[in-house]
């Protein structure tokens, strides 16, 4: 019994021991996110622009790019076997007036998939431009 | 602070506990087969078979784990799970490296347990020392080789070699002591008291070292997956991860009483009806951990992970 009492005890110990040393862990690191996009979440811009830009917090395989119009696809540039990298500018020629979505998928550094979409619009009567979100959210 | 899972996550965190399940069965069903057993043909049977199992429903939750991502990136549905274009740019990434690392290891795992389990099957449980001893090889390595597709994809492969050598530990420790749970269940219905008692010993020292190892990975890897010790009660990591530890230490609770109380005490048909009953209870608390487990790494991410 006292055996038992005893490796009771360590066993005790050894929990205390880990949820002590996790109470005192400090390190950090940084996970797949898009940091920054350009036209921007809920722009509204009066110029199309010519390419679209998207900035992660590291290097990232970008999968997926859709450049949806009203309806239809837009035309980019977009290739999916392109090298992992944090930045990408992606060519949108033939852009017009109107609503437009971004869809977006990546693989991270950690193999995980991220993937999402945010939206601008182009509207040469609006009285100045509206820069939108810095950055959108994936999941 | 906490989500609930979507479809494309509620179908990756299945995916995630199908393969928990399968490496679980695989490193139970060997390890009981090699150290555990009572050396009858019919338990053999069943610990190869408790592999076998593992093997198929690993190669089918690892596809059905790659045709989630290719169907959350094309978000159109059951259908945009076979787009076979996107199958075959996400092949060439690191999801697709894991992938076939995954697959390799049921296919191996499975090939060695219909082996073994036809040379039960047609000679008596006759095996030469060799070939045995190259199927268990093949076995563990198709384990090791599941641990190591941690490395390769998740949190900790971005962290130091530190964390992910942890990991593969922590995954095959625990893989190890859990799915030691159910062949023991199956031998506590089949043998005698005798040798039950002196086997479950012989395990219960045995997993004092698998338990140190465990604890050791654990508490590396998450010295390096929190940003701070408030994460534990300030993100949604944290907390999540504050209850996979309450479920560790019931089950080490578990594990304790019947290491310390029952299996010394065990004297009559009443005991095993007990220890089963404890067994049972030490797989359900695994389970829970596995969703969790599976939760922390799917849904959720670390602190700087959240966006």
């Amino acid at each position: 019994m006292k055996h038992s009492q005893s490796s009771l005890r360590s066993a005790s110990r050894v929990i205390a021991c880990a949820v002590f040393t996790l109470l005192v862990s400090t390190t950090a690191f940084a996970h797949t996110a898009l940091k920054e996009a350009a036209p921007a979440d809920g722009a509204i811009i009066r110029e199309a622009p010519g390419h679209i830009n998207l900035s992660f917090n590291g290097p990232v395989k970008l999968v997926k790019l859709e450049l949806m119009g009203v309806g239809h696809e837009m035309p980019t540039n977009f290739e999916s076997n392109s090298e992992p990298k944090a930045t990408f500018m992606i060519e949108t020629p033939g852009m017009h007036p109107g609503a437009f979505t971004v869809n977006w998928a990546v693989i991270g550094a950690d193999g995980h998939t991220v993937a999402d979409s945010y939206s601008f619009t182009v509207d040469p009567s609006a009285a100045e431009d509206h820069s939108g979100e810095a950055a959108s959210h994936g999941h | 602070m906490f989500s609930l899972p979507d479809n494309w996550e509620m179908a990756s965190l299945l995916a995630k506990l199908l393969l928990y399940f399968a490496a679980f069965s695989i490193a139970g069903g060997s390890l009981a087969a090699l150290r555990y057993s009572n050396g009858s043909r019919a338990t053999l049977f069943s610990n190869f078979s408790t592999v076998f199992v593992g093997a198929v429903v690993g190669f089918h939750g690892v596809l059905l784990g790659f045709l989630v991502q290719v169907g959350l990136i094309n978000d159109s549905g059951v259908g945009g799970m076979f787009d076979w274009g996107m199958a075959s740019i996400l092949l060439d990434t690191s999801l697709g490296d894991v992938t076939l690392f995954r697959l390799l290891a049921f296919i191996l795992a499975g090939g060695a347990s219909v082996v073994f389990l036809k040379k039960l099957q047609y000679t008596d449980g006759k095996l030469s020392v060799l070939l045995a001893r190259f199927l268990f090889t093949i076995q563990f390595a198709a384990l090791i080789i599941l641990a190591f597709s941690h490395r390769v994809s998740g949190h900790v492969s971005v962290l130091s070699i530190v964390a992910q050598t942890s990991i593969m530990l922590h995954f095959i420790a625990f893989a190890l002591w859990i799915g030691c749970l159910y062949p023991f269940l199956q031998l506590s219905k089949s043998t005698s008291l005798k040798i039950l008692q002196k086997t479950l010993k012989r395990f219960g020292d045995n997993a004092i070292a698998i338990l140190s190892i465990l604890f050791l990975a654990g508490i590396l890897m998450s010295w390096e997956l929190l940003d701070s010790p408030f994460d534990l009660i300030n993100t949604g990591y944290g907390v999540v991860l504050l209850v996979k530890l309450v479920l560790v230490a019931a089950i080490l609770a578990v594990a304790a009483i019947n290491k310390l109380v029952l299996v010394p005490s065990m004297l009559a048909s009443v005991s095993i009806s007990r220890l089963q009953t404890s067994i049972r209870v030490e797989l359900a608390i695994a389970l829970a951990i596995l969703i969790v487990t599976s939760y922390l790494s799917t849904v959720v991410g670390p602190a700087s992970h959240q966006m």
